[in-house]
């Protein structure tokens, strides 16, 4: 049996259990996958601690509700991720909605691109600490992001620092592999051409 | 594969990318606190997702409850009913029309 394989297995196993309403199932999916899918929410509503409480605590009362009706084509992170994607979106919808702004200034959420500005907003304030050995990856990351679109930011993060396959990546995003190669390829490549301006 | 003079080639690129990134995004953690309380919370879904009961107390009945009231309901003869008031039958309304008009009972405070 392959590695992904016996993970898998071992994932159906825990699923089954946590069905059952076992605690110690329960538990150990919570060490499993809190912590990850906490970092993955942290960063895209802003590094706000009270916030990212409250949107994975959304995602998993979401993922726990629906559990019965996981049938494990996808990795259990992979369809947290998948849920925790669309409570994020939601969070910022609302909290953009909730702002004291003139109704002539306000943005129309509705609309994709006012959305992705919003959410690029975010993201950059996730990256606004100031801690020194830090600095510099941060003001990099920061040039590099303003100059992508909301799936090309979401794809290099969830290759690069979760890691996930290209296949997991397409299931996150509702996309195909091929289409996540076509996004990571031009996010490298805008990375690649902002290098020139900034010494690694 | 070599990239233009002064940039590096598609591997080292992923690697500078790599770095950046996990650089850039410490890992967060969440808080040993809100992990029990949603470790309770979801024992709580799943728990009512088994018995069919909320958790809360008054809100909802126990199975088969709702099926007993309305089976009661159906049995009880309707003698007030519009059918036989044009029956020609003579009704006695008296009990009701006493239980209508009765004062309303003073209400205690319970504390």
């Amino acid at each position: 049996m392959t590695i992904a394989a016996s993970a898998r297995t071992d994932e159906a196993a825990l699923i089954d259990e946590v069905r059952r309403g076992d605690t110690r199932a329960v538990t150990e999916f919570y060490h499993r996958y809190l912590d990850r899918v906490f970092n993955f929410v942290y960063h895209r509503v802003g590094g706000s601690v009270e916030d990212a409480e409250d949107v994975t605590q959304d995602t998993f009362i979401s993922a726990f509700r629906s559990i019965h009706h996981f049938r494990g084509d996808a990795a259990i992170f992979t369809w947290l991720c998948g849920i925790a994607k669309n409570k994020v979106r939601d969070f910022i919808r609302q909290r953009h909605r909730a702002k004291d702004i003139p109704r002539e200034q306000m943005v129309d959420m509705e609309d994709q691109d006012a959305l992705e500005t919003a959410m690029s907003d975010v993201w950059q304030r996730s990256l606004a600490d100031d801690v020194v050995d830090q600095d510099m990856a941060r003001s990099v990351v920061r040039e590099l992001f303003a100059r992508l679109s909301d799936d090309e930011r979401e794809a290099l993060w969830l290759r690069y620092v979760e890691e996930l396959s290209v296949k997991e990546i397409a299931q996150v995003l509702g996309r195909t592999p091929k289409g996540i190669e076509g996004l990571l390829t031009r996010a490298k490549k805008k990375a690649a051409a902002g290098e020139d301006e900034v010494e690694l | 594969m070599a990239g233009r003079a002064g940039t590096p080639g598609a591997g080292a690129l992923e690697t500078i990318v790599r770095r950046l990134l996990q650089a850039a995004f410490r890992p967060a953690g969440a808080s040993d606190e809100f992990r029990d309380r949603l470790i309770r919370t979801s024992l709580n879904i799943l728990d009512e997702r088994k018995t069919g009961h909320s958790g809360k107390s008054g809100n909802r009945l126990e199975p088969g409850v709702m099926e007993s009231f309305r089976d009661n309901i159906t049995s009880v003869p309707r003698v007030n009913s519009l059918d036989a008031r044009n029956s020609g039958e003579p009704i006695d309304d008296s009990a009701a029309d006493a239980e209508a008009f009765r004062a309303p009972e003073k209400r205690r405070f319970r504390g």
